[in-house]
């Protein structure tokens, strides 16, 4: 008896001691797991082929969880490494074994071309879409082909093609042949672009998925954003090119034909929109994490009219209504979509900026930061010659060598203070 | 339900043969490559005979006994007769109709050896599904099952007690209840008592037996001679693969006494001491003697002795030859020199 | 005939109690209850998620089922000599191989039912349980972003999973809606494949062990599935060659035994209807849902089918010695 009492507690220590060893080395081995940090997922996978003999007839089952796999493999490389290769090749694999997703050719693209900036692999995926799908349905794919070839790749006639392809399949909806025809003018970029984006977020509003859609919505304001500012520097070639001087504010622009009468969507209705139709879906309302730094409806946009939904449970198959309703015909300076307005940046004025991010329009926030940048550059470059010259510069003249600056960006100009060697601007004291 | 002659019957004025096989041979030629209860095994042109020209005749109304140590071929030729097996060479009939005829077959009822049945089935579940394999209508089976389960003795429980339950006696019974559900007119019986206690195998002589009254023929296998002498009109013994003998009882067994047993209490040493010499056996307990002496006059000598010196006889059992002494005599002999003129005289 | 039925029936009652059956059926039930969540996932089509892997889960645990319990029972009554009793009685053998047939089928298509509801009770509980839908239900709205409290959530997703339920059942005779539209189409065509897989499961169980026939009744799926694949492969390699002529030593000895495969295996891949619920041409009738139109000359093809290895697996069974 007492032998086996012994034995028992021999057997144990034993499994108490081996059993815990190891688990302390697997939770070891988790840990590094953990704190690697590119996202390291396995997509070694045999060739589409193989896949689909090993499927047997379940390929539509394959197709389905290599899809999940792939989000989920979105997800973690967006966050990591942003490697997008291996992602693309799972797109092709899934479409092989399932040609009949077009939701996967349409994301794919989306995913590997937009985010990954790999258009040549996503016009690939959707070249694939389009002839897999019958000439008569499916105009979603082409389109999507023509906003990579045009927006992306700016090759107008590589997005024609896919214009005139979209335009005659028998679903596309009537404004496609509009959109199509505004390739012509280069403001045809910005209507397909919106229309692109706002696909993806109802996408990803329907999917209840916030990442998603605040990188959609991102996306929709920048389109916006450069759709008001190629209006406004059309305006102001015009206002330079008839009084023959520089605008002194932004407001000078409003009477300029180009701000006459013009079309373009904006952000704070597509947010008035999307939560009256989500009400009346009887469906929760935009989430407040992606409605920050936005521009957001006024009581009038919240009261506006909308129209019947029975025909349809999603978002997504509100698409077609909502951005038409997005658009607005109107007159004056347009809306700035970050919740800001469009300011003239006094600094760039009269100036022809090589930089493409140097613009002479923007939104107050960006002038504002563009300020600060201006007097972190300028107070640094003093800092400089203060230790190269053991004193003070008497003014910023000894700092530059010239007149550096004559103008701040939100007009008037810097002070310079001898005596401290403290640079001020006059706009913005608070900087 | 009546015997209905199938067909025209050659001896119908004589007794009747139900069971007739000629030259009856069966000889498993092993595949090359042979799956065998899961196993594989390979063989080399490997063939085994296991029954070999065998010829029998059953008798309408009898209890024949088919005898023979294991693996002597009993099996097979019942298998055969009851299309299990494919004979290899020969035939057989059953009511002068070739085997495998259903007309047949509902007028015979089987109990395979050592029976597994489904024991998921209840009791009458069990012969209700045999009922339906004989085609036997609804109302037939409903009369009919309860009858069976007093026929073969079965519990009051019985009838819904999954066969699961059931203990091995209890199975035996309902294997006898399902082979005379279609009241046969053949009742074949493979090793009908093996695995029994002897409480159990007495029942299902007793079965046998009223099987028999009731006008049946009885056609069984067995290596329990002990019964089947009992029980038989005629016994076949088979071995290895070949018939030995077949006939009646008191033809096969030699009719004279063999030995005599002999206990007695009270003898004078003397006595004792003269009778050991003559004794085939001597056992000497205490007071008691067990002798067992070869000739008659050596018994009338002792008994002439008992009463002389006034001691008790205890028991005097005169010993007939055994069918089991005959049989071990006929299995050790050499294939070659078989008693064949007990077939030719039952012919 | 009442023989068959009898034998039928009594085999599914051994059927039934066979373990591995509730194992694979728990399974694929709760494969189709997860196919639920998973959708969850995607960020798009997801009711094509529920169906791609419903639809799977019916016709490979049908498959499953008819395997693992279909090659145990011919191997049981000869292991158990139950054969004995059976073979001795008035009836033929080829009597025998139809009602085992008959009953290993019954039990395959009452789990093919109960997965088939199962999966419909799935769709028609996720319709009923969107957020849209329940808000509606247990909400009225009095005025713009007014509302009123009209019902207990928990009481309504109890109440919408008897419905669904009963809506199931309703699906396996003929009731539809959008959701489900054809889909019962697609499971009668799995039932049909299933037919011949589980002939073959008894063919093969007539002259071989439960493993080796578990082995050919595999092979045989696999084959079957993939037969239009291995007849491309045959042709690819005849084109290479430059026609079937100029084929020569191993490419010839392939090519023929692709040809010869491809012709006597079933091609299941006919009685495929999973992308024509998803994927199909829109129904003429009703454009929102997509068509499964039945090709009855495939449904012919399968009876003969099954037929026909039905017969061999007589043949071979008539022929057998029990030992």
């Amino acid at each position: 008896m007492r032998g086996s009492i012994i034995r028992t507690l021999i057997l144990w220590i034993f499994f108490l001691g081996f059993f815990g060893y190891a688990v302390s080395i697997q939770h070891e081995e988790l840990k590094k797991v953990r704190s690697n940090q590119p996202f390291e997922d396995n997509l070694r996978l045999p060739s589409s082929e193989v896949l689909k003999l090993t499927a047997l007839r379940y390929d539509m089952v394959a197709a389905d969880l290599l899809w999940i796999r792939s989000i989920q493999s979105f997800g973690g490389r967006g966050m990591t490494n942003r490697d997008w290769r291996p992602v693309y090749d799972l797109f092709d694999k899934i479409t092989d074994l399932d040609p009949g997703f077009e939701q996967c050719y349409t994301f794919g693209n989306m995913v590997i071309g937009d985010e990954g900036g790999r258009q040549k692999e996503g016009l690939g995926l959707i070249n694939k879409g389009m002839f897999q799908f019958s000439l008569l349905r499916q105009y979603r794919i082409p389109f999507e082909g023509m906003y990579v070839a045009n927006w992306q790749m700016k090759d107008v006639d590589k997005a024609r093609w896919y214009g005139r392809i979209a335009r005659k399949r028998a679903d596309s909806p009537d404004w496609v042949p509009r959109i199509v025809a505004y390739l012509e003018v280069q403001s045809g970029a910005y209507y397909i672009g919106f229309d692109r984006f706002l696909n993806n977020f109802l996408l990803a509003v329907d999917a209840n998925d916030i990442g998603l859609q605040s990188i959609a919505l991102n996306k929709l304001k920048e389109s916006v954003d450069k759709w008001n500012k190629s209006l406004l520097n059309k305006a102001l070639d015009e206002y330079t090119s008839s009084t023959g001087r520089l605008p002194s504010r932004i407001e000078d622009l409003a009477t300029m034909p180009a701000l006459k009468n013009y079309e373009v969507a904006e952000i704070s209705r597509l947010v008035a929109l999307c939560e009256r139709y989500l009400q009346k879906l009887s469906r929760p309302e935009l989430s407040d994490d992606i409605l920050t730094s936005i521009t957001l409806p006024t009581q009038a946009q919240m009261n506006a009219p909308i129209e019947d939904t029975t025909n349809t449970r999603n978002m997504l198959g509100l698409q077609n209504l909502i951005f038409r309703q997005c658009l607005v015909k109107r007159s004056g300076i347009p809306e700035e979509p970050n919740g800001s307005h469009y300011v003239l940046n006094g600094t760039l004025l009269g100036t022809k900026p090589t930089d493409e991010r140097l613009e002479v329009i923007a939104s107050e926030n960006g002038v504002r930061e563009y300020l600060q940048n201006l007097l972190y550059a300028f107070r640094a470059t003093i800092d400089k010659r203060k230790k190269e010259l053991g004193r003070t510069p008497e003014s910023l003249r000894e700092v530059f060598y010239c007149d550096p600056v004559t103008t701040e960006p939100f007009g008037g100009k810097f002070q310079y203070d001898p005596k401290t060697g403290n640079l001020r601007s006059t706009s913005a004291p608070d900087l | 339900m009546a015997f209905r002659a199938p067909g025209p019957c050659p001896q119908k004025t004589t007794i009747m043969i139900v069971i007739q096989t000629e030259k009856l041979s069966k000889i498993y030629s092993h595949d090359f490559i042979d799956v065998e209860y899961g196993r594989i095994k390979f063989n080399w042109f490997r063939r085994t005979v296991a029954l070999e020209n065998l010829d029998l005749e059953v008798k309408e109304g009898e209890i024949f006994g088919l005898l023979g140590p294991n693996g002597a071929g009993k099996s097979t030729t019942i298998k055969i007769l009851m299309g299990i097996l494919f004979a290899s060479s020969g035939s057989a009939k059953i009511m002068g109709r070739p085997l495998g005829d259903k007309s047949v077959k509902q007028q015979i009822g089987f109990l395979p050896e050592n029976p597994f049945f489904y024991d998921y089935l209840k009791g009458e579940e069990f012969l209700d599904y045999y009922g339906q394999l004989y085609g036997l209508p609804k109302s037939v089976r409903r009369k009919r099952i309860p009858e069976l389960f007093e026929t073969v003795g079965l519990p009051a429980h019985a009838p819904n007690l999954p066969l699961k339950g059931y203990s091995k006696g209890m199975l035996q019974r309902i294997g006898v209840a399902q082979a005379i559900i279609s009241d046969p007119k053949i009742v074949v019986l493979d090793e009908p008592q093996s695995g029994l206690d002897p409480l159990g195998r007495k029942e299902i002589r007793d079965i046998i037996l009223s099987l028999k009254e009731s006008g049946k023929t009885v056609f069984f296998s067995s290596h329990i001679l002990s019964d089947a002498e009992l029980i038989c009109d005629r016994v076949a013994i088979v071995n290895r693969g070949r018939l030995t003998a077949m006939g009646e009882l008191g033809h096969l067994l030699s009719p004279k006494v063999k030995e005599y047993e002999v206990i007695a209490s009270g003898l004078s040493k003397e006595t004792v001491e003269n009778v050991r010499r003559n004794a085939v056996k001597f056992i000497e307990r205490e007071n008691d003697v067990l002798v067992i002496l070869p000739e008659e006059s050596q018994a009338r000598e002792l008994l002439a002795k008992i009463v002389q010196e006034k001691a008790t006889l205890v028991s005097l059992t005169p010993r007939k030859e055994t069918l089991e002494e005959y049989f071990i005599r006929e299995v050790s002999k050499a294939p070659g020199e078989s008693k064949t003129a007990g077939v030719a005289g039952v012919r | 005939m009442g023989k068959i039925l009898a034998i039928a029936l009594n085999t599914f009652k051994e059927a039934v109690r066979n373990k591995v059956l509730y194992f694979l059926l728990i399974f694929a039930l709760l494969i189709m209850g997860f196919s639920s969540v998973i959708s969850d996932l995607s960020i798009a089509a997801p009711e094509k998620m529920v169906i791609d892997l419903g639809l799977g889960a019916i016709d490979f645990f049908g498959f499953l089922i008819s395997v693992f319990v279909g090659i145990y029972l011919i191997y049981n009554e000869m292991e158990r000599k139950t054969i004995y009793t059976i073979v001795s009685k008035p009836i033929d053998r080829q009597q025998f191989i139809l009602g085992k047939y008959f009953g290993l089928l019954i039990t395959v298509y009452v789990n093919i039912a109960i997965m088939s509801i199962f999966f419909f009770t799935v769709l028609y509980f996720r319709e009923a349980t969107q957020p849209d839908v329940v808000t509606k239900a247990i909400f009225k709205e009095l005025g713009p972003g007014k509302f009123e409290s009209v019902g207990n959530y928990y009481v309504y997703h109890v109440q919408a999973f008897f419905i669904a339920a009963g809506k199931g059942i309703a699906t396996l005779f003929g009731y539809w809606e959008p959701i489900t539209h054809h889909l019962l189409r697609v499971v009668f065509m799995s039932a049909m494949s299933l037919a011949i897989i589980t002939a073959f499961a008894i063919l093969y169980s007539t002259f071989s062990t439960p493993t080796l026939s578990a082995v050919f009744t595999f092979l045989t799926f696999i084959i079957g599935n993939l037969c239009e694949d291995i007849l491309r492969y045959a042709d690819k390699l005849a084109q290479k060659a430059g026609g079937v002529a100029q084929l020569v030593g191993p490419d010839k000895m392939k090519y023929w035994f692709a040809m010869v495969a491809t012709h006597i295996t079933p091609n299941l891949a006919l009685l495929d209807k999973f992308s024509d619920a998803v994927h199909g041409p829109w129904d003429a009738k009703t454009p929102t849902i997509h068509s499964v139109p039945i090709d009855w000359v495939v449904v012919v093809y399968g009876i003969t089918y099954v037929a026909g290895v039905l017969s061999l697996a007589c043949l071979i069974f008539n022929r057998r010695n029990f030992k």
